[in-house]
């Protein structure tokens, strides 16, 4: 008897859900656009980012009335953070019709995509693939590797050296002697040969600069001794998660005096996980609240309504990059909203708010412009991260124009006729 | 591992049975394009290159009893010189397409020479841990080798055509990865059926002996650890054909894991034991993957239940529920039916655990909950929207392992007697573990 | 000199947080011919728990509980689980804790998400032991080698000088022959599981308030501990402790180095032999393989290890 009226209750509910499901399913006409992202794996972390950004941009969108009066709702394709995974997802997606995909994660997956993608398009020219590369920022995805149909929405080692640079030697922060330490692979690379070059045009000197072994070292002691004994004012570093952090433990607790400026900071977790140990620190990052006025604490308000996390790091990115493809397929007829060649086109002319300043993409390479802010992570900032009582404060908003670096020419896209 | 199943069979019989099923298969592999999509089509490519990678890999466990935990040194320099081959082909060398799997089995069978010299002077455990160390230290270098293996972007390359063939359209590539595939695996079924297989076996049961019997052991390892990793090569440039590109990723540990795991959940001591194994978590991660962000557990967790419950892998319990319905033993309907039910219940219950927990702890969900007003937003699993924290939950989920646990039990009750396998559910006999 | 003596005193204090770790599970290893690839997670719960219930307790009382607590994880995992396959020999078991391993990074992240928690050093605890030159060293790393100086001489002398610990090397030795006399072997055994768990919990409460406590925090470790048992010599403490020390020095030391692999071809009169794009590689940048290529040398030299008498 008893089991009985617990079934009904439970077959009444779930008929209920279905149906309404069914109707709000029914009222609205859909756009569905797929996002690779890496869910699950070792970049998980960074994968949760951008599906927050994802999350908070769609719904943007859609509750200004969506896009040609259609709703966009993204499906998320998990690539585990390997180029493998995301080589499936991509033929996934696009046997499923995908005609814009976008991708958030690291260098490697948007490399191994972008390839494919722009295999696919050479050889379906009638039926081409937009990409837009979220988070990667390897400097050759617009260089080399660039092509017509890809998109880069964030930064690259150049752009985050210079503002960094910039922003620390305009305030007197950055001393004259630096020294560089990253990872032994692409991206940290570039970001050791970024330092060299900006050491003339910044008037500092370069006194050490090291590449070590990617996400295998224990103990940054033996680093740390090495700037130790350099006398060295700032240190650079492009490390991520782990070697980030563990830098930064290492300094700390051997009493170094030297700041660090850094790119990945403001990444979940990070700033907890360091505790102390990053106070003082500087990081190049597209959006800090405070820095945004009025309009960056709405913004901070309504990301953590949405995702229940804060807006850090490259979930802006995802942010940027959704505004403006919203635009662009705005721009075109209805009948074109998913016509790769069409908002291709309209991507390079589009511009879109960005609480720092307006965000658009350059032609030439399809490398986004877009203002960066050098934050300190220092307790009296006004909105706190991560749960600590740390925040960014910041030290200076540089425009779209300040952190662009020109295209070097590399870039020879095949336009489409 | 226990050994392969060698008796002689003459009758022409048996000989039909055998072949009957592979023939199917077969023909179900070549008439598969025309209903599969380009996703499902791309899946089985990818099945293809990881059943031919766990076969060279299991030719080293299931015949010489050694188990690598560094096999993807091998199927990713295979897949390396494959895509070296490719660039050449495409700057104008004459090598032909359609040999270009050989270039990297050929790598990797000498680059294995090497590396298998070295790791087969030890067994068991120490065996591990030298495959374990060479491929730490190739990795290294390679990852740092920018000019020669492309660094993080890797090296891309494109199929070129031959002859009246062109290599263009992902059918051609399918069929192309399926013909290497069988090849691959006939040529393994055939070493282990040569006196060569024999001479290995022994090794594994009693080395000594064989060494008494005039063989050069060690020199015999070796050639098997090569040829193993000769085969791993072969698919790893089946991989870098299909893909056109490599990546120094594929130098990384994950890809001697998943070679381990698919051998392991499909048997290692059956022939297409890890056929079977590649296959399952090949189409698992690719379709699974897109509907829950808790694949990787759902993963460990068949692993697991594979290794306590069913040692042999899935073939081995296929195998053995076989040979005993051949024994004329009676089918158990009733323990096979619970033995079912008993593990679908099971399973319902800890994918509902485990997609209530993943929901419950997003930090979206606090904010969801925060918007609405509701303690306990309802959470979507099996289409159905579920309170997490109602008693009607959590109790359903708590009836489910509750009834799986009783299923599960053997008639004697007894508490040390479960019925654990497929074969035992099939003879009636309670399972081996306890 | 300060600058040798601050590398020697780093490499130092790693390896004997390496040793840490390791010390558990050489004596498993040694007595069960297992071995525990589940004991680096061993490590990541300690410092998991740690972070729980350090809220309540205190950062003292997490060490204890998160000691307990793993210690506890691991005895259920040998009755529950391991004890099921090992009927079908060391493969099955190696496996089962190989599938051990990936289970608990999963369930870590389903719990707690893929980013590092705020597991920290405690503020009381951040100033400086002594300073060497311009260098200072932190009390906190100080600590770290006390933890496991302690560990080591009180797991030797438990080992050494108690009735339990002469059972657990005649069990290790003979398991047999220990049977015949009447003890009970396999409750010998999950207590040792027990207790070598309980000190990997132990050690990653005390790293993990260093090193971020992630999901990862098992992988980053993993090999490196298995590294060091097979140096060290099958079940011996004293094997993995040399071991423990020489990696931890010889990674020290072998960042400072600036050469590239381009000086040491020419060294060996091989610049002939140049190999485009690697000559300017340093060696310092492949620092974190190189206790892999000593295992690789101890493995094809001597197998038994440092201190092993038995391959």
């Amino acid at each position: 008897m008893r089991l009985k009226s617990i079934l009904n209750t439970v077959g009444i509910s779930a008929a209920g859900t279905l149906a309404s499901a069914m109707l709000i399913g029914s009222a609205m006409a859909q756009t569905q656009i797929d996002v690779i992202l890496p869910m699950t794996g070792p970049t998980a972390g960074t994968g949760e980012l951008f599906k927050n950004g994802v999350d908070f941009a769609f719904s943007e969108v859609n509750d200004a009335g969506g896009v040609h009066g259609k709703k966009i709702a993204p499906r998320i394709l998990d690539d585990g953070g390997t180029t493998q995974g995301g080589t499936d997802r991509v033929r996934q997606a696009i046997s499923g019709g995908a005609k814009i995909i976008l991708q958030g994660g690291g260098s490697a997956v948007a490399a191994a995509i972008s390839a494919d993608v722009k295999r696919w398009n050479e050889r379906n020219p009638d039926n081409p693939v937009l990409l837009i590369m979220m988070g990667a920022e390897a400097a050759q995805l617009t260089k080399k590797d660039c092509h017509f149909y890809a998109f880069r929405t964030s930064t690259n080692a150049d752009m985050r050296v210079k503002a960094l640079v910039k922003a620390l030697s305009e305030n007197n922060r950055l001393g004259t002697k630096v020294f560089a330490i990253n990872q032994d692979y692409s991206w940290g690379r570039e970001m050791d040969a970024a330092v060299k070059e900006n050491a003339a045009p910044f008037k500092y000197q370069v006194v050490g600069s090291v590449l070590h072994d990617v996400s295998k070292i224990q103990d940054f002691s033996p680093y740390v001794e090495r700037i130790r004994e350099s006398g060295a004012e700032t240190v650079v570093t492009g490390n991520w998660a782990r070697d980030l952090l563990l830098l930064m433990q290492s300094v700390a607790s051997a009493n170094l005096k030297a700041k660090f400026a850094t790119v990945f900071l403001d990444e979940k977790g990070n700033i907890a996980s360091a505790g102390k140990a990053a106070i003082g620190s500087y990081v190049a990052t597209p959006f800090v609240a405070e820095a945004g006025g009025a309009e960056g604490e709405v913004y901070l308000k309504k990301f953590n309504e949405k995702t229940g996390a804060n807006p850090v790091s490259a979930g802006n990115n995802a942010v940027m990059a959704i505004r403006l493809l919203s635009r662009a397929i705005a721009a075109v007829p209805e009948k074109d909203m998913l016509n790769a060649t069409a908002v291709a086109l309209a991507l390079e002319k589009t511009t879109a708010p960005w609480v720092h300043g307006e965000v658009s993409i350059r032609a030439e390479d399809h490398q986004l412009r877009l203002p960066l802010v050098v934050g300190e992570v220092s307790t009296e900032a006004k909105f706190k991260l991560d749960g600590t009582d740390m925040g960014l404060k910041p030290v200076k908003v540089l425009t779209a124009a300040e952190t662009e670096v020109a295209a070097d020419g590399s870039c020879q896209m095949q336009r489409p006729k | 591992m226990p050994p392969q199943e060698q008796s002689p069979r003459s009758s022409a019989r048996v000989t039909v049975v055998r072949i009957l099923p592979i023939a199917l298969v077969l023909g179900a592999l070549i008439g598969l394009p025309r209903f599969a999509d380009m996703a499902f089509l791309n899946a089985m490519v990818m099945v293809c290159i990881a059943a031919l990678y766990a076969m060279g890999y299991n030719l080293l466990w299931g015949q010489a009893g050694l188990i690598s935990f560094g096999h993807a040194t091998y199927f990713a320099f295979g897949a390396s010189c494959t895509i070296m081959t490719m660039a050449a082909i495409e700057g104008g060398s004459s090598f032909p397409t359609p040999l270009l799997p050989l270039a990297g089995g050929a790598a990797s069978f000498l680059m294995g020479l090497v590396a298998g010299w070295f790791a087969t002077i030890r067994t068991g455990v120490y065996f591990a841990m030298i495959t374990v160390a060479i491929t730490e230290l190739v990795r290294a270098i390679v990852q740092r080798w920018d000019s020669m293996f492309g660094g993080e972007a890797g090296i891309t390359s494109i199929r070129m055509a031959w002859g009246p063939i062109g290599f263009q359209k992902l059918l051609d590539v399918y069929y192309f990865t399926l013909a290497w595939t069988i090849i691959g695996i006939l040529l393994l079924w055939f070493l282990q059926r040569s006196p060569l297989g024999t001479v290995i076996r022994g090794i594994r049961e009693q080395e000594e002996r064989v060494r008494f019997l005039g063989y050069d052991t060690h020199a015999l390892k070796t050639l098997v650890f090569a040829i193993s990793a000769g085969v791993s090569g072969m698919a790893g440039g089946l991989l870098a054909f299909t893909n056109e590109s490599t990546n120094v990723a594929l130098y990384e540990g994950a890809y001697s894991t998943t070679v381990l795991i698919n051998t392991v959940i499909g048997g290692a001591g059956v022939f297409l034991g890890p056929v079977v194994g590649a296959t399952l978590t090949t189409l698992f991660g690719y379709y699974v993957a897109n509907l829950t962000y808790y694949w990787l557990l759902y993963m460990g967790l068949l692993f697991m239940v594979i290794v306590v419950y069913a040692p042999r892998g899935i073939s081995g319990l296929g195998v053995d529920a076989v040979r005993r319905l051949r024994s004329g033993a009676p089918v158990r309907w009733d323990l096979l039916g619970r033995f079912a039910l008993g593990w679908l219940v099971v399973t319902i219950g800890a994918i509902m655990t485990i997609e209530l927990i993943g929901a419950v702890v997003q930090p979206s969900y606090g904010a969801l909950a925060r918007s609405s007003g509701v303690a306990w937003p309802p959470v979507r699993v099996f289409w159905v929207s579920w309170s997490p924290a109602s008693p009607l939950t959590l109790g359903g989920i708590a009836l489910l392992f509750g009834l799986g646990a009783v299923l599960l039990r053997d008639t004697a009750g007894t508490a040390s007697r479960n019925v654990s396998t497929l074969a035992d559910a099939i003879a009636g006999k309670p399972g081996p573990g306890v | 000199m300060d600058a040798f003596l601050v590398a020697l005193l780093n490499g130092l204090v790693y390896g004997l947080l390496v040793f840490m770790v390791s010390a558990g599970l050489t004596l498993v290893f040694g007595m069960m011919g297992v071995l525990n690839f589940a004991h680096a997670s061993f490590y990541m719960l300690g410092a998991y728990a740690a972070f729980l219930s350090g809220r309540y307790v205190g950062f003292w009382g997490g060490l204890v509980v998160a000691t307990l607590a793993v210690g506890l994880v691991g005895l259920f995992s040998e009755r529950l689980l391991l004890r099921k396959v090992r009927s079908f020999g060391h493969t099955q078991e190696l496996l089962l804790t190989y599938g051990l391993f990936f289970m608990i990074e999963e369930v870590v992240k389903l719990l707690f998400g893929p980013t590092p928690v705020a597991y920290r050093v405690p503020d009381e605890l951040r100033f400086t032991a002594f300073t060497i030159g311009n260098s200072q060293f932190p009390f906190f790393r100080l600590l770290m080698g006390a933890t496991a100086l302690v560990m080591f001489f009180g797991t030797f002398a438990a080992l050494r000088f108690t009735r339990i610990g002469l059972i657990v090397r005649a069990a290790v030795e003979r398991p047999q022959m220990v049977s015949a006399l009447g003890h009970n072997v396999p409750i010998v055994f999950s207590g040792l599981f027990a207790v070598g768990s309980a000190l990997a919990g132990l050690a990653g409460a005390v790293a993990g308030m260093y090193y971020p406590t992630s999901p990862a925090m098992a992988h980053e470790l993993g090999s490196i501990v298995f590294v060091v048992v097979v140096i060290g010599g099958l079940g011996s403490l004293n094997g993995a402790l040399a071991a423990s020390l020489l990696i931890g020095v010889m990674t020290s030391f072998a960042v400072g180095i600036e050469s590239t692999f381009g000086d040491l071809f020419r060294a060996l009169g091989l610049s002939g032999l140049a190999l485009p794009g690697l000559e300017a590689v340093q060696f310092s940048s492949i620092a974190g393989v190189l206790p892999y290529a000593l295992m690789l040398f101890v493995l094809l030299w001597r197998p038994a290890g440092f201190a092993g008498n038995r391959a």
